[in-house]
């Protein structure tokens, strides 16, 4: 059983980088915890104008622009959360520019249900929409820009959702903590993961807040400068097919030889971008494609599967076999030696 | 390239990335002049000085805007009024090239004359200087937006951040910050003008061939309806020579909200 609440968090220490007339940072964070019981009211997907502002944004057409809040999820707002105090690890969650946190939810749930607490970070401007309390929105203002005629775009947004990060943890773990659960939550034991350039934001996270113990990027090209005495901490690359060793991206060449500590570069040549999303499971009632050539629930299997070996193995010390070389469960992934621009 | 007769084509071969480049990183000396890497043949003027440090070597060697290059690895930038291109573009290595340059330098104010050699290399440029447009509300109703170049969207993007800053809030007026504008697409400034006037010329795009055509103002674009002051430099005119006329610069001066709005820009 898994339940779920929102946050509204506001960081006066800083003025929003996207809109600097706002005086204070003001962030939604959406947690899925494991619950005791299916107590509390079927938690929406998304609201009807967030999900109106996502597809138009998208410029997804084949479906009513209210599909995204009639779609059903497995969790419970407001139930009870389950669990000893301190005991529950914790997991950051970073969606992919433009997407709402909610994208994540078939990750975050199953995270849930195996006894994390996941923490949805919605970064203000950075996505077709985020509703503060009141139903007031924060649209896309960081959409205005982009990566072409930008440089230097990408490193700004992570550096901005690093900070994100840092604030959402100590609201979550610290004094005067903004979730009536928090004295579940495992101080000792957080990591984080993201899609696209979420997961860019993670290496870049782990660089500025040591209480993130490992990290997790799925196909997001990175840009954090990892120093020269490296990166020592658990780090799992899990890539497309756009992203092989000697690719076009040099990205995650260059951190390879900065990551010190443990690491996996895995490969889905089957998998597209967005095949660590829920948009595999969204495709048929959005009237798209599903991405890549993986079925839907194949695509949503195996991101489950290796991204939670990783938190087992990192957060609570399990082994993990899956992630020590191929496995004939999941033939679609390859493990990767960067060294010999080969992947098997 | 000659036949094409268009000054702003040249040709790049074997484009390549350094391997430890990041995002935003430039490979160079960290230095613009007053002339381009192309030289500018015809509109080149002497002297040759340093519009910007961007960083990197130019900016550890401590080399200062307006400081007059003199030579170029011995070789003078101007004969006479006479543009020397070879000399020019040796100011804008491009990865692989690493051979350092040395320019001699003279800081006008001190009249002090030094020999700095560069070596070309990948460094990290300020990060605020490189979004193509920053926007923001400065002396609680003015909007000062910065336009770094004529990029693909880029007059939406400043009329979308005029329309965001407006929100909420009566402005008084819009400053556009040009300078240092490295150019790009005529439409983008015929869109970003067509917000501040209609029906008007706004610039005459000559070929080679001396035929010319004449641009406009996009008129679709709905009229912004504040005083505009466009603040440019003699080297960040567009290559197309955009001249921002519109019936609102010429009230600067005579109009308060305006002649404040500039004194802001002096701080």
């Amino acid at each position: 059983m898994v339940g779920t609440t929102a946050l509204y968090l506001k960081d006066a220490s800083r003025a929003d980088p996207w809109v600097p007339e706002s005086k204070a940072r003001e962030l939604m964070v959406t947690l899925w915890y494991p619950a005791k019981a299916r107590t509390g009211t079927p938690a929406a997907y998304m609201s009807a104008k967030e999900s109106e502002l996502t597809l138009r944004g998208k410029k997804v057409t084949g479906a009513p622009y209210d599909m995204l809040s009639r779609t059903r999820t497995n969790s419970f707002t407001g139930a009870e959360p389950a669990g000893k105090t301190g005991g529950l690890p914790l997991v950051v969650l970073s969606p992919g520019f433009t997407q709402p946190r909610g994208t994540l939810t078939a990750l975050a749930e199953d995270l849930a249900a195996h006894g994390y607490v996941v923490a949805g970070v919605g970064h203000a401007y950075e996505t077709y929409a985020t509703t503060f309390p009141g139903g007031r929105i924060a649209e896309c203002v960081a959409c205005d820009s982009d990566s072409d005629s930008d440089p230097g775009f990408g490193p700004r947004v992570t550096a901005v959702r690093a900070a994100d990060v840092s604030f959402v943890l100590d609201r979550l773990t610290g004094p005067d903590a903004a979730w009536k659960g928090s004295s579940l939550i495992d101080r000792s034991r957080i990591a984080m993961a993201g899609q696209s350039i979420g997961g860019a934001a993670a290496v870049e996270s782990m660089l500025k807040d040591s209480r993130i113990r490992a990290g997790l990027d799925m196909d997001g090209t990175t840009y954090a400068r990892i120093p020269k005495g490296g990166l020592s901490r658990p780090f799992l690359f899990l890539g497309s097919a756009g992203h092989p060793p000697g690719g076009r991206d040099n990205s995650w060449d260059r951190d390879w030889r900065l990551l010190s500590g443990w690491k996996r570069w895995l490969l889905l040549p089957g998998a597209d971008h967005q095949t660590f999303t829920d948009v595999p499971l969204l495709a048929g009632a959005l009237g798209i494609p599903v991405p890549g050539s993986l079925s839907a629930a194949g695509s949503t299997e195996v991101v489950r599967s290796y991204v939670r070996a990783f938190l087992d193995l990192h957060l609570r010390g399990r082994p993990q076999p899956l992630l020590d070389g191929p496995s004939p469960r999941y033939p679609e992934v390859r493990f990767c030696a960067p060294e010999r621009k080969d992947c098997r | 390239m000659a036949a094409l007769g268009d000054d702003h084509a040249r040709w790049a071969h074997g484009m390549r990335r350094p391997p430890a480049y990041y995002d935003g990183d430039q490979y160079g000396l960290g230095l613009q002049a007053s002339t381009g890497p192309s030289g500018d043949p015809g509109n080149a003027l002497p002297p040759l000085f340093v519009t910007a440090v961007q960083g990197g070597p130019a900016r550890a060697a401590g080399v200062r805007p307006g400081d007059v290059i003199e030579s170029i690895d011995g070789s003078a930038p101007f004969v006479g009024a006479e543009v020397t291109p070879a000399a020019v573009a040796a100011l804008y290595p491009r990865y692989p090239q690493a051979a350092p340059v040395r320019l001699r330098l003279l800081r006008q104010d001190t009249g002090r004359r030094r020999t700095v050699t560069l070596k070309p290399r990948l460094f990290q440029p300020n990060p605020d200087t490189l979004p193509a447009v920053t926007a923001e509300l400065v002396d609680g109703d003015v909007a000062r937006v910065r336009m770094r170049g004529f990029a693909p969207d880029s007059a939406n993007r400043v009329l979308r951040a005029i329309a965001r800053l407006r929100t909420g809030r009566t402005l008084a007026g819009v400053v556009l910050d040009l300078r240092g504008n490295g150019g790009g697409s005529p439409d983008e400034a015929n869109r970003l003008l067509g917000g501040f006037g209609h029906g008007k010329v706004t610039a005459y795009q000559c070929a080679a061939d001396g035929s010319c055509e004449t641009m406009r103002t996009d008129d679709n674009v709905p009229l912004v309806g504040l005083p505009l002051v466009v603040l440019t430099d003699r080297v960040g005119v567009a290559p197309d020579e955009h001249v921002p006329l519109t019936p609102q610069d010429a009230a600067v001066g005579r109009d308060p909200a305006l002649a404040r709005a500039l004194a802001l820009l002096h701080d």
